[in-house]
């Protein structure tokens, strides 16, 4: 196998025609950059562009805040519980009066049958043109289309958009917070309910408010 | 006058003296291999300075044990040139291919028909060297016209000495029985 085949037409032939292969017409230089490209990069400084770009992608993955009027606060707090508000009723500085007589309320006379009542628009009830509710509906409109005056409402604060880590601390301190109110409120509405089935002379109800946390 | 050596570590190091003395003392050398294949000059040209980049890049690869320099560069441009040649030309495999030629001849019988200093036979091989694919035309470039042994033209070409022997005798046989029919 290492012996060489002399093959003396096949390497004739293969000098043949490669008598005619063109030169270089002008000598060859390095093309520019190459030197920049095949640099090695340093073995230390790999770690740098793959933290720089989880860092990046983080950024890019993380909910981003967003601005919280404070015009409406209600609506910002998440409702983290049901609770049930005490008996309006109740009046602890007042005695109580257990055995109040019964006193049923006026019968009320329908001024038109049910069905017909159903099925009449507002505009026309009770025979007497526009109901008051139908009354104030373009007036409810208008309000609500009218810019509240400078001097009356405050115009809605922004708050900056806070950073992606920040925003959640404030988010769970806000999640804490609605529940610590809402264990407050679940403790008094106990306390109230147990108050009133004493006075009944019952036991009071166990309650199931709030069983999740 | 820097030894093989020094230019690879040079250039391991990314110096940019060590990259053109490389280019400069290989680049003829490569760019002959090339153009074999290739006969426009600008491509041939392209392919050397391709050759040379990724070289440079790769050059932790390199692994002075296993072949010279210009060896490992003559690899690299093997590979290039061959991947420049198929996406301009589809591969043809022709007909002599098939088992109709698989009949055995001997070595010594294939040197002697090769061998006959024939000018006739001479030009007709022209003709039948530039029909072949141009892996067999590499090949047998490197084996005829470059010189080189078969252990190197393995390496250049990443096949198996022994598998590559075998192509070079089927090679040979198919041109012995090209002539055969046209005489």
């Amino acid at each position: 196998m290492n012996e060489k085949f002399k093959d003396t037409d096949l390497r004739e032939a293969l000098r043949r025609n490669y008598a005619n292969v063109p030169e270089m017409r002008t000598p060859l230089q390095l093309p520019r950059g190459g030197e920049a490209k095949t640099r090695p990069m340093r073995r230390w400084l790999y770690p740098i562009p793959a933290i720089a770009a989880s860092i990046l992608i983080a950024f890019l993955l993380w909910p981003k805040g967003e601005t919280v009027p404070i015009a409406q606060p209600e609506t910002q707090q998440p409702v983290v519980a049901e609770v049930h508000e005490p008996h309006k009723s109740y009046e602890p500085h007042k005695s109580y009066e257990p055995h109040k007589s019964y006193e049923p309320r006026e019968s009320r006379q329908p001024q038109q049958p049910a069905a017909e009542a159903q099925n009449t628009p507002l505009a026309t009830r009770e025979g007497q043109g526009e109901s008051p509710l139908v009354e104030s509906l373009p007036l409810l409109a208008e309000a609500q289309n009218t810019p509240i005056p400078e001097e009356l409402g405050e115009s809605p604060v922004e708050l900056p958009v806070l950073p992606p880590d920040r925003q959640a601390l404030v988010d769970m301190f806000l999640a804490e917070e609605a529940l610590q109110v809402a264990y407050m409120q679940q403790e008094q509405t106990e306390e109230l309910r147990a108050f009133t089935a004493g006075l009944e002379g019952k036991e009071p109800e166990t309650s199931h408010l709030i069983t999740a946390f | 006058m820097q030894t093989e050596k020094q230019i690879v570590e040079s250039v391991r190091k990314g110096e940019r003296e060590g990259q053109d003395e490389m280019f400069r003392r290989f680049v003829n050398q490569v760019f002959c291999m090339i153009v074999k294949q290739v006969p426009d000059i600008m491509d041939a040209q392209e392919l050397t300075q391709d050759t040379f980049l990724k070289a440079f890049r790769h050059i932790d690869r390199y692994d002075a044990r296993q072949s010279s320099l210009s060896t490992w560069l003559c690899r690299i441009a093997y590979r290039l040139t061959l991947d420049f040649l198929k996406r301009r030309r589809p591969i043809v495999v022709s007909i002599e291919d098939s088992s109709v030629w698989q009949t055995d001849i001997s070595d010594e019988e294939l040197e002697a028909a090769l061998s006959t200093g024939n000018e006739q036979r001479i030009e007709k091989l022209q003709e039948l060297v530039q029909q072949l694919p141009n892996e067999e035309q590499m090949l047998l470039t490197l084996y005829y016209f470059d010189d080189l042994p078969l252990k190197e033209i393995a390496y250049i070409t990443d096949a198996d000495p022994k598998a590559l022997a075998v192509r070079l005798y089927r090679i040979r046989r198919k041109l012995y029985k090209k002539l055969k029919i046209e005489s």
